[in-house]
């Protein structure tokens, strides 16, 4: 029997079937853009309409707008991309930019491929995200050396960093286990170099020992004087050609500086394939880090329980219907993840920055009515309730527990999470000054629990209805016009409905106030009301939650 | 009282009908086999009997609960094993089986669950979370969760798949022991040669129609072209492209 004919593999620089694969996957994400089904189109169309908005406005004003101040780019750029490539060090993280999709892993690395050209074909493929960067910022920022020389300059930039991230991540494959007495030195060396400059600043504004920021001036005459600092100046030296081309005046200005840049961008590319082990198991271990962190961000989790938090437990509450395993269960998960040292180290945060801002005086009493308005934003970000269960969502339903108690047990920890920041920021306020009128404080916390049960209601309803996944963009590099469409109507929604049960609330709450002349009986009214929204709000919920259907409902 | 009842059970999606007009009965102690190609509409009626998805039309009813009138009086009465069960990662073994039982307020759970991680070999695993079981052991505990309420009815989709050969043949002694104390069992595979000494029924669905309900012997005397026939033929036979045979609902037998 013949042998079957020898494989014959491309061996250039990057092979033709990786730069046919890029085409491919970008032609699919633009095919992404306007398939899928009727919300998701609708989503779409609202993002691009508010692109539009957006960028017609400020391209017919960039004729007659002001420019980014160059001397700013060159004071503050340096340090900013400073903070972007060298922060990574000094957190170690371990987040691989030269990482794959699950897909790469098994249709790709598998290939006649060498390590060089997978990095490579990465490296091609990521260009994408950084050439709609480039044109964001080009619109975004109005360089002087005009749309077309800032959008090279910012695309340089954006290719430095993320090559500066990649050769760290190769040299920490390249040195393997002496990696962490080198990224110790290099941190040292960072941390001896910013003290240095900090002791500089100090020192030079006469200071030194008995500095203390009394206002924002102080703290932007520190920031320009650690700036001039020879140390930094000489260290940062190395991101000159960067800022220089982004703020030169004329082509010929910035040239010799962006044919710099470029020519550092292709040293880096040249180390980074130096720096190349051949071994592409290496890839495989990042890219599935990466792709575990991914999924768990799709599932709805934004921290990972350690396998040693297995012993950290939560008492189980009452049945309540059902919803007491729920609000177990969300709350154990919740615990594992964050653990009793951070969770300590949040609370004394907390209550030590509320209680020095207390100490400050009136300003502290702004904050009472302030937290309380701040609860819609903030409750947008939080998770723990039907917002981090989308693929357990069948499960759920699944379960013999009726519907307004899944609803209970399902959002209480977020609300109990809200309630408990907001009590304890207000009630170090009061205890760093005393002062105020108690009852006021007290019924303004009352008040925040109806609130917040409202709001992350009106959250975990519209999750319901239309549904999406946190790290659902990372297949697809660039931006998504139907998230961003999303998103705005989910701010439009909650705005509404805010501005509803506020009227609601202010209405009766007036007219409790002219009559009685007391601001407290008017607080007492308005949380009445919102308490009256409580379960309207959840049954909002529990109908968005029977309504969804995982076949059709559960973004892939 | 038969464990599960469908009438006319039928659910669409916009021009798509995944199931049409399933009719049938499932008794205690029965398992039935439920076999048909890709997209047949398997998981969207499992998905219907256990109420994670509304029936467009038609009548579901199990151990006597009706799902549209008594929702958590028959899910009570019902588990459901996905193909691929999602479990919760931060949550240790034993805290699943702990959850399942406060959800479906199991009393005395503790030696069932005992006996439950003996049996599925995961007793050594019971404190891990379960981010560092394999997928055959997540798909073991996430059976035993369901087996902790003693349910009358058991849904299991695709439940040999991802299991070595030792798990197999727990999983399928399992199943027989459940059925002979009283549950019926609907178990959607794609391994016929597996299940096949297992399974008392066959429901045959192609394309969304239900194709033959009815006992294993006879869906052989039904299809089979010879005496003594595998299932694997039983099912190329009656899939094979042919007019509907709605056959009558399964009778306790």
């Amino acid at each position: 029997m013949n042998a079957p004919p020898a494989a014959n593999p491309d061996r250039s620089l990057l092979p033709a079937s990786l730069v046919k694969l890029v085409g491919q996957r970008y032609r699919g994400v633009l095919r992404r853009l306007v398939t899928g089904g009727p919300k998701r189109r609708t989503f779409t169309a609202l993002g691009g309409l508010l692109i539009v908005l957006w960028l017609v406005p400020v391209m017919a004003s960039s004729r007659r707008g002001p420019m980014t101040d160059p001397e700013s780019v060159l004071l503050w750029g340096p340090l900013i991309l400073a903070g972007m490539t060298l922060l990574p060090i000094l957190f170690q993280s371990r987040q691989s930019p030269i990482a794959f999709t699950p897909a790469e892993v098994d249709f790709v690395l598998p290939g006649p491929f060498s390590r060089r050209q997978l990095v490579l074909y990465r490296l091609l493929y990521l260009t994408g995200p950084l050439v709609l960067m480039a044109v964001w910022f080009g619109v975004l920022f109005r360089m002087p050396s005009g749309p077309v020389l800032s959008f090279f300059s910012f695309l340089l930039l954006g290719q430095f960093t993320q090559l500066v991230a990649m050769n760290l991540n190769a040299l920490r494959d390249w040195l393997g286990d002496r990696w962490l007495a080198v990224n110790a030195g290099i941190s040292a060396l960072i941390l001896g170099i910013v003290g240095w400059a900090v002791m500089g600043a100090m020192s030079s504004l006469g200071k030194a020992g008995t500095w203390s920021f009394q206002s924002a001036t102080d703290i932007f005459s520190f920031l320009q004087a650690l700036r001039h600092q020879p140390i930094l100046e000489l260290s940062l030296g190395v991101f000159d050609p960067f800022v220089r081309g982004l703020a030169a005046q004329s082509i010929g200005e910035a040239s010799p500086w962006l044919g710099t840049a470029a020519l550092m961008n292709l040293a880096l590319i040249t180390v980074l394939l130096r720096l190349d082990r051949g071994q592409i198991e290496q890839l495989v271990i990042a890219s599935q880090r990466q792709a575990q962190a991914i999924e768990r961000m799709r599932r709805g989790s934004v921290l990972r329980a350690k396998p040693s938090s297995a012993s950290r437990r939560v008492p189980m509450p009452p049945f309540a219907r059902g919803a007491g395993p729920l609000f177990w269960r969300q709350a154990t998960i919740a615990y594992r993840a964050v653990g009793p040292r951070l969770l300590t180290l949040i609370v004394v945060g907390i209550v030590g920055i509320a209680y020095f801002i207390g100490t400050k005086g009136a300003f502290a009493k702004a904050i009472y009515p302030m937290l309380i308005a701040m609860t819609p934003v903030i409750s947008g970000f939080m998770r723990g309730d039907f917002r981090g269960d989308l693929d357990h969502l069948p499960m759920l339903k699944a379960l013999p527990i009726p519907p307004m108690a899944m609803v209970a047990g399902q959002i209480a920890l977020p609300v109990c999470i809200l309630c408990g920041a907001q009590w304890l920021v207000v009630g170090s306020l009061w205890a760093g000054m005393p002062t105020g009128d108690l009852l006021t404080m007290l019924l303004l916390l009352a008040l925040a629990l109806p609130m917040n049960v409202v709001m992350t209601c009106i959250d975990n309803a519209i999750f319901l209805y239309a549904p999406i996944r946190s790290g659902a963009g990372h297949q697809a590099p660039g931006f998504d016009p139907a998230r961003m469409g999303r998103q705005a109507l989910v701010g439009i929604i909650k705005l509404l409905a805010l501005a509803s049960a506020g009227v609601l609330a202010a209405g009766p709450a007036y007219l409790v106030f002219r009559t009685t002349d007391s601001l407290n009986a008017a607080i007492a009214t308005a949380g009445l009301v919102f308490a009256g929204l409580i379960w309207p709000s959840m049954q909002l919920v529990a109908v968005a939650f029977a309504k969804f259907d995982p076949a059709i409902d559960q973004p892939a | 009282m038969p464990a599960l009842s469908l009438r006319g059970l039928t659910k669409s999606y916009e021009s798509v009908l995944a199931v049409r007009s399933c009719t049938l009965d499932l008794w205690p102690g029965q398992i039935m086999g439920f076999v048909g190609p890709n997209g047949a509409g398997k998981t969207t009626t499992m998905r219907c009997v256990c109420g994670i998805l509304s029936p467009t039309s038609g009548r579901v009813r199990i151990a006597g609960h009706d799902l549209g009138d008594d929702p958590i009086g028959a899910k009570a009465s019902l588990a459901y094993i996905p193909d691929d069960p999602k479990l919760f990662d931060a949550l240790t073994v034993w805290e699943h089986l702990e959850f399942a039982a406060a959800a479906y307020r199991v009393a005395g759970w503790k030696p069932k669950a005992e006996a439950l991680l003996d049996r599925f070999e995961l007793a050594e695993k019971r404190k891990a979370l379960t981010m560092e079981l394999s997928r055959g052991m997540r798909q073991k505990l996430a059976i035993a969760c369901g087996y902790l309420h003693d349910p009358a009815l058991i849904l299991l989709d695709e439940p040999l798949t991802g299991l070595d050969p030792m798990g197999i043949r727990v999983m399928k002694e399992s199943m027989r022991e459940r059925a002979a104390a009283g549950a019926a069992l609907l178990v959607s595979s794609h391994l016929l040669a597996l299940v096949e000494d297992l399974v008392t029924h066959v429901l045959i669905v192609v394309k969304g129609e239900q194709r033959f309900v009815g006992t294993t012997a006879e869906a052989r005397t039904a299809f089979a072209t010879r005496e003594g026939a595998a299932l694997e033929e039983v099912f190329f036979s009656a899939t094979a492209d042919r007019p509907t045979d709605n056959s009558t609902p399964v009778n306790g037998s």
